[in-house]
């Protein structure tokens, strides 16, 4: 998936069986794993190992995509989702996000609802929809938020910062409008898909 | 762990405002918070919510760059932005010499029982180990050769109390059913299948939130959770804080 400047690349692998170790589980496993390409950053990143901010990427990832994934439909089973971030450019767990459940529904696994997610920076008093990289290090706060838009469901949020009651709704509907935009070209971009193949 | 009629007993309760152990859904278990047991520790906390049994204890080692650890709940509360302005802890206070040297605060948490929210026990008891702590005042003595690292003499005399009026606890503030609850038991947290954790300071300000859980909360009940703990929060805060006053009164 490519979002402007930021591409992104997704694979998934699944559903495969769960390695006999684990115990049994009448609800499918669903494991994400993000990794930033050694060139996606200014400055050289590792090539082997995930750095603690991008498990904590896959972690956020993760359960922001466990509420729509229809888990029932493969117990037993995992669906092992692999994203490599080749640019990072700003927002990029929100991104991610979106290109996951963007794979996950591709790859023709149930779901309840597509995820769209979003992120906000607050900038010296005013709030950025979708802010790049140098716009979010100059944030005093953020916030991350996916959900599912058509079912209505948060499925994850993360607000980092001092927030006040008035600025804190504001943010929330700011993201919510951001996600209902991102909704409706997923959706079309998942119909091409579907005509031309 | 729970059978399916106890959940279903136990979310009738919640509905009807009245759980297994005779609280209301806005009520917190009984508290026991004790403050400096552990000599070794700059500063220390054990915090006892219902049978939930925690202990925190924070140390400073002078270190060379500006920053302090914490676990990953409590770290989102404490931070602010990237650029360092807001959040819970002065960071400043720790400065020794100014670009060169400070403190490093460590805060190791020991979970000694669980029985239902751990995180919120850990922010409480971890707010009161910070209040205990005193951060003992540092001579620098510049060597002769500029190019040389100043002597560093540790006064334990002076030692100066950290400013915790600003640091944040977190509140989870979970669904069963059509409730909210704060503070649930193990027992209870079978019931409930999304919780947000929210971290509040004392003037109802919202530090950091996050959404735990695998199933998706509606929009409208979200602002809710956030504007029940910013409205429990500070009464929490404000009887720890008069607790800790009174302690550190009668140690005085």
């Amino acid at each position: 998936m490519r979002s402007s400047t930021r591409p992104k690349l997704w694979q998934l692998y699944g559903p495969r069986p769960s390695d006999r170790k684990t115990s049994f589980s009448e609800q499918g496993r669903l494991q994400c794993d993000v990794k930033l390409a050694t060139f996606a950053t200014r400055q050289r990143g590792k090539s082997f190992a995930q750095s603690a901010d991008e498990r904590n990427t896959s972690a956020t990832v993760q359960a922001a995509l466990e509420a729509a994934v229809q888990r029932h439909t493969f117990p037993k089973a995992n669906v092992d989702v692999y994203c490599l971030i080749l640019e990072s450019g700003g927002a990029d767990a929100a991104i991610a996000i979106t290109a996951a459940s963007l794979a996950i529904a591709d790859a023709g696994i149930e779901m309840y609802d597509l995820v769209s997610a979003c992120s906000v920076s607050r900038v010296g008093g005013q709030l950025l929809l979708d802010p790049t990289s140098d716009e979010s290090h100059h944030e005093d706060a953020a916030v991350l938020m996916a959900m599912m838009p058509s079912v209505n469901l948060v499925t994850q949020l993360v607000m980092t910062g001092e927030w006040s009651n008035s600025s804190s709704k504001e943010a929330l509907e700011l993201c919510m409008g951001g996600c209902a935009q991102i909704d409706s070209v997923v959706r079309q971009c998942l119909q091409q898909a579907a005509v031309s193949s | 762990m729970c059978s399916h009629e106890e959940l279903v007993y136990t979310r009738e309760g919640f509905q009807l405002d009245v759980r297994g152990d005779g609280r209301n859904t806005e009520e917190l278990r009984s508290i026991v918070l004790e403050t400096g047991q552990l000599v070794q520790a700059s500063g220390s906390a054990r915090l006892k919510l219902g049978a939930t049994d925690v202990l925190v204890a924070v140390k400073g080692r002078g270190g060379d760059e500006l920053g302090a650890e914490f676990a990953k709940g409590l770290e989102r509360s404490m931070y602010a932005g990237l650029t360092g302005r807001g959040g819970g802890l002065d960071l400043t206070a720790l400065c020794v010499t100014s670009g060169k040297i400070c403190w490093l605060l460590y805060v190791d948490a020991l979970v000694l029982n669980m029985d239902g929210n751990v995180s919120d026990a850990l922010s409480i008891a971890t707010r009161a180990a910070l209040s205990d702590t005193s951060i003992p005042s540092v001579e620098v003595q510049a060597a002769e050769d500029p190019n040389d690292e100043p002597e560093l003499e540790v006064l334990d005399d002076n030692a100066v109390k950290l400013d915790i009026t600003k640091v944040p606890i977190l509140l989870s503030v979970s669904q069963v059913g059509q409730a909210l609850a704060v503070d649930l038991t193990a027992e209870e947290e079978c019931c409930t299948s999304a919780a947000l954790q929210v971290a509040v300071n004392s003037k109802g300000q919202l530090c950091a939130v996050s959404q735990r859980g695998s199933a998706g909360i509606n929009p409208g009940i979200m602002q809710e959770m956030m504007s029940k703990a910013q409205r429990l929060g500070p009464e929490i805060i404000a009887v720890l804080d008069s607790f800790l006053h009174t302690r550190s009164m009668a140690l005085d």
